[in-house]
């Protein structure tokens, strides 16, 4: 078995040689045999830049055959890879970097934020620029940022260990093969692609990979899953949700579809419903865990189709390999071995997340989890005020922070709305500056330049002043009301 | 009767020719539709007066990937039209502007 994460596409090119492991929504595809080749001409590259053990290199890039071999490489040199969202503004890249503390910074998009003394990878249009910064943990493998409530994002520290629990679960869990062609959609600063790349790359199939404009073009998306024969594919509920209902898939032919994983978030009963019925040679699962767990739990979605469900489908039991807790106040628990050592040079957040019981380290998910008589487990909100929304996790404190520093906020409130599906989006509560000239596209253009898309509020409501409680802080339960 | 009807609904060639401002697209409906549509979405049902016929909207993220796929379905319901997928863009959709130019076209 693997110790080390890249092994598993090593073996595979072994195995698989001529067969592909990477295609492009063009068209573009590539062979195991080529991808290894490239792969080593990138890592030969990056060690004789003393890139190797203990490094950590931050990759800004669309999601590509190239970017793809890039990672693989920085993990064949004994390095970290840390995908970053290209399209994220400066200042937030700059909180990012100034964390992370990157020995190398690669790209193919970099444009004015690619530095002096840059150097071009071998096999494709990367660039790398490299740094000189103090080694650390050599067992890491990939770190995900995530946001942060504290005001500034969270780097969550994945080690070969992890990830290859994570992905050996998977294996011997879902039936997947050769012949299988998976879907590639959830970007690679999220942690669902972990999956994607991996566990297709790991039994010689294809991984289909979805650039960002056409995973947001839901009746693209629908089109393609067609077209381009997917048979496995894991996404959000949110994704699925706007392909059944904007992806004019009731024409299309979706026999190949054989698995359809989804998590992030809850499903709305009468969507997934709604989906089964048109894929019906599909098998469909509920995956649950936030990144620093990966995947913690499972449930296969029973059919025939239980038309009396009317709540969400429970997420399940946990993971043979994981072990679970809930505490007295409901909150879920998790240990084992796909559990993050930790966030990246963050003590003050590591000594809140983890609790020590019987021996062993558990991770707080925050999430607030009921076991039913059939002992799956049910998501019933969070404990704190964080929002989930397709998939994503927002700090609604971080979102507050941003919304005061325009000039005209003089105060403001961040909760949880649902739209008419029942999916989870950011709503604001804003009272503004005397004389001030505030208004909604200049907040949401405030917005854009600080936060990344899916941070940015969907809803913003302008009030005279927001409601306080007897102890004079804004009234969150008061504003929940408000429709 | 029954000839008024299948004159009407004609798709020949020569009878939109002859009939160009029967099915011909109103671009003020059209640009009024799609006004109507973004206050009610976006901005909460209230005109503030800043969304103007050249407002980036989807450059800009005022409109969010969701919101733009319910417009457009809005749009081909009542105009009669049909975006293929790649259509669905910011080429085309990032402006009122560019909306009201876009969807007439499809309509000719």
């Amino acid at each position: 078995m693997s110790s080390r994460l890249q092994e598993i596409f090593f073996s595979s090119a072994k195995k698989f040689g001529e067969r592909i492991p990477l295609e492009e929504i063009s068209g573009h595809s590539i062979s195991y045999s080529e991808l290894e080749k490239s792969v080593r001409e990138k890592s030969a590259f990056l060690s004789a830049n003393k890139i190797g053990k203990g490094c950590r290199v931050a990759v800004l890039a669309p999601k590509s055959i190239d970017t793809i071999s890039t990672l693989f490489a920085i993990l064949e040199c004994g390095a970290a890879y840390i995908p970053i969202d290209a399209e994220i503004p400066d200042e937030r890249l700059q909180q990012i970097l100034g964390n992370l503390n990157p020995h190398a910074l690669i790209g193919s998009q970099l444009g004015a934020r690619n530095p002096e003394n840059s150097f071009n990878l071998p096999n494709g249009k990367s660039v790398a620029t490299f740094f000189t910064a103090e080694n650390h943990s050599e067992d890491l493998a990939y770190i995900l940022y995530t946001s942060g409530s504290t005001g500034a994002p969270k780097g969550v520290c994945i080690t070969h260990g992890n990830a290859l629990a994570f992905i050996n679960w998977c294996a011997k869990t879902f039936p997947v093969n050769e012949n299988d062609r998976f879907s590639s959609i959830a970007p690679l600063h999220f942690d669902l692609s972990v999956f994607d790349l991996y566990v297709s790359l790991g039994c010689g199939a294809t991984g289909v990979l979805f650039d960002e404009a056409t995973t947001k073009n839901a009746r693209m998306m629908g089109e393609l899953l067609c077209k381009k024969d997917i048979s496995v594919c894991y996404a959000t509920p949110s994704l699925l949700s706007l392909v059944l209902n904007f992806g004019k898939i009731e024409s299309r032919d979706f026999s190949k579809m054989r698995l359809v994983l989804f998590a992030g978030e809850v499903f709305p009963v009468q969507h997934l419903h709604a989906l089964m019925k048109l894929w019906d040679n599909t098998t469909f699962y509920n995956l649950y865990g936030p990144t620093e767990t990966n995947v913690c739990s499972h449930y296969r979605i029973p059919v025939p189709i239980d038309e009396s469900q009317s709540e969400p489908y429970p997420i399940g039991k946990i993971c043979l390999h994981l072990e679970g807790k809930i505490t007295g106040e409901g909150e879920l628990l998790i240990a084992g071995e796909n559990v993050t050592i930790g966030y990246w040079q963050r003590i003050d957040l590591n000594s809140k997340a983890f609790v020590q019981y019987e021996g062993k380290t558990f991770y707080k998910t925050g999430d607030r989890i009921e076991e039913n008589a059939k002992g799956d487990l049910i998501f019933r909100g969070r404990i704190d005020r964080m929002i989930k929304k397709r998939g994503y996790r927002i700090e609604p404190e971080e979102v507050e922070a941003t919304l005061l520093r325009h000039a005209d906020v003089l105060e403001a409130a961040v909760i949880e709305g649902k739209d008419a599906d029942g999916y989870s989006l950011i709503k604001a509560f804003l009272s503004l500056r005397k004389n001030s000239e505030g208004n909604l596209i200049s907040i949401k253009q405030h917005c854009l330049e600080l936060l990344p898309a899916y941070m940015i509020p969907e809803k913003i409501i302008f009030m005279e002043s927001l409601p306080k409680t007897s102890s004079g802080k804004v009234d969150l339960k008061e504003l929940a009301k408000i429709k | 009767m029954r000839e008024t009807i299948l004159f009407l609904y004609s798709h020949t060639p020569i009878a939109n020719k002859q009939n160009a401002n029967l099915f011909a697209m109103n671009k003020d409906e059209i640009r009024s539709t799609v006004r109507a549509f973004l206050i009610d979405n976006i901005f909460g049902g209230k005109d503030d007066g800043k969304l103007q016929d050249d407002t980036a909207l989807i450059s800009s993220r005022i409109m969010d990937s969701i919101i733009a796929l319910k417009l457009v379905s809005h749009l081909e319901d009542k105009f009669h039209v049909e975006l293929e997928a790649h259509e669905v863009d910011q080429d085309n959709l990032d402006t009122i502007n560019k909306m009201v130019e876009f969807i007439s076209s499809k309509g000719k």
